[in-house]
């Protein structure tokens, strides 16, 4: 029965990606496939977002459970509401200092092993992921099919969560919680570069 | 560690799924004639070239999974009944586009999903006859005509009903153990998110 799993997995998997190989769509930010493509790599391109992403997934699973599910349950729920206000044209006001602050904010939880209550854990998470989603939700390419990038994008934040969540399991190894909390000192570190401009 | 290599196995499929399908739909034919179908195989392929039906299908798929025998039962059967009545107006030119109306039932259920592994008989069975009705009125593909209109339109009832057999076909390998049940719940948020995005662009006012 798994030896039939593996290789379902590996023949749909092999068949989805030939299939999807019928047009070449390099460099192109158009269409399906383009919007898809450029929404998952939008996240994952800046920094900013790279940093206090993975520290959601990072501080997620210094919390263990539920926290560890909850908070990747609760940053893309917000963030498309932001990024729904950033469609819709509503202003909200100093993202990109939001977007600094959350990697900074989120990074020195993650230092000093913070362990708050976890709906204070869910509305920090929560506050930051309107800023995060109002940035993507502006920047949004007019080409790009909007399904699709949104898709992409989601997809993407998620597995940026999921990095930190891997990263973030070694806090129940020997000296894993001081590697993950050495992590997050210098994403908050990266925060106040991005605060100050020098990142 | 190896919860997470179980969490992450338990996504894989998932989304392997989820985005293969939407790679697949390459270009937007959204409710045209797809070049080089006649109206039946046009309508059998209508809901692979609609992202908005396949998020549909998907969540559906997930939210199905999360119930028991006898509830998957009556709310699969009061689909096929939905979808067909759906078609059957899309058929007589009763109603039109429904798009967004997709999008924003496939939020909810996305966040139903998300909030409670558990749920109602009537919840479900009205979640599944809605779908079902907005899938077979959202078929209808304004280049046919007649005959050909009919044929395409027994093509996409066929297309919508093994499409979401096969979507819960394939979810139900996953859904053994908690990390898999938990993968469900982040899936199902992650589509209600993706929902809400797009939902929020259908009723952004237009810039030129």
């Amino acid at each position: 029965m798994k030896m039939l799993k593996k290789q379902f997995c590996t023949w749909s998997l092999s068949i989805l990606l030939l299939l999807s190989a019928s047009i070449a769509s390099a460099h192109e930010g158009v269409g399906m496939t383009g919007g898809l493509i450029s929404g998952f790599l939008h996240p994952i391109l800046g920094w900013d977002h790279v940093a206090a992403m993975v520290a959601v997934g990072l501080w997620g699973a210094f919390l263990g459970k539920p926290a560890i599910w909850v908070l990747p349950i609760v940053f893309p729920l917000v963030m498309a509401f932001g990024g729904a206000l950033g469609v819709l044209g509503v202003p909200v006001p100093a993202v990109e200092t939001g977007i600094a602050l959350s990697a900074l904010v989120l990074g020195v939880m993650v230092a000093f092993a913070a362990r708050p209550p976890l709906w204070v854990a869910a509305v920090i998470v929560g506050v930051f992921a309107v800023f995060h989603g109002h940035a993507h939700g502006t920047e949004l390419p007019a080409a790009a099919n909007a399904i699709t990038y949104s898709i992409g994008f989601v997809v993407g934040t998620g597995l940026l969560h999921l990095c930190g969540i891997g990263f973030g399991l070694l806090v129940y190894r020997p000296l894993g919680e001081v590697s993950v909390r050495v992590a997050g000192g210098a994403i908050a570190l990266a925060g106040v570069g991005f605060l100050t401009g020098a990142l | 560690m190896i919860f997470f290599l179980k969490l992450l196995r338990s996504f894989g499929l998932a989304i392997q799924f989820t985005f293969g399908s939407m790679v697949l739909s390459q270009k937007a034919f959204a409710h045209g004639a797809i070049p080089g179908a006649d109206g039946f195989y046009s309508g059998l392929l209508h809901p692979l070239f609609v992202p908005a039906h396949l998020l549909l299908l998907v969540v559906v798929g997930l939210f199905l999974i999360q119930k028991n025998g006898r509830e998957v039962q009556l709310a699969l059967t009061a689909y096929a009944l939905c979808l067909v009545c759906g078609l059957i107006l899309a058929g007589l030119n009763i109603g039109g586009e429904i798009e967004t109306l997709l999008l924003g039932l496939t939020a909810v259920i996305g966040l139903i999903v998300a909030a409670t592994p558990g749920g109602h008989l009537y919840l479900s069975v009205c979640i599944l006859a809605g779908a079902g009705f907005g899938l077979g009125l959202d078929s209808k593909q304004a280049t046919f005509q007649g005959s050909a209109l009919f044929a395409a339109l027994c093509g996409s009832g066929i297309a919508l009903s093994f499409l979401l057999i096969y979507s819960v076909a394939i979810l139900n390998f996953y859904k053994s153990t908690a990390w898999q049940k938990i993968a469900v719940r982040v899936l199902g948020s992650w589509i209600a998110a993706s929902a809400l995005l797009v939902l929020a662009l259908r009723l952004a006012p237009v810039t030129s």
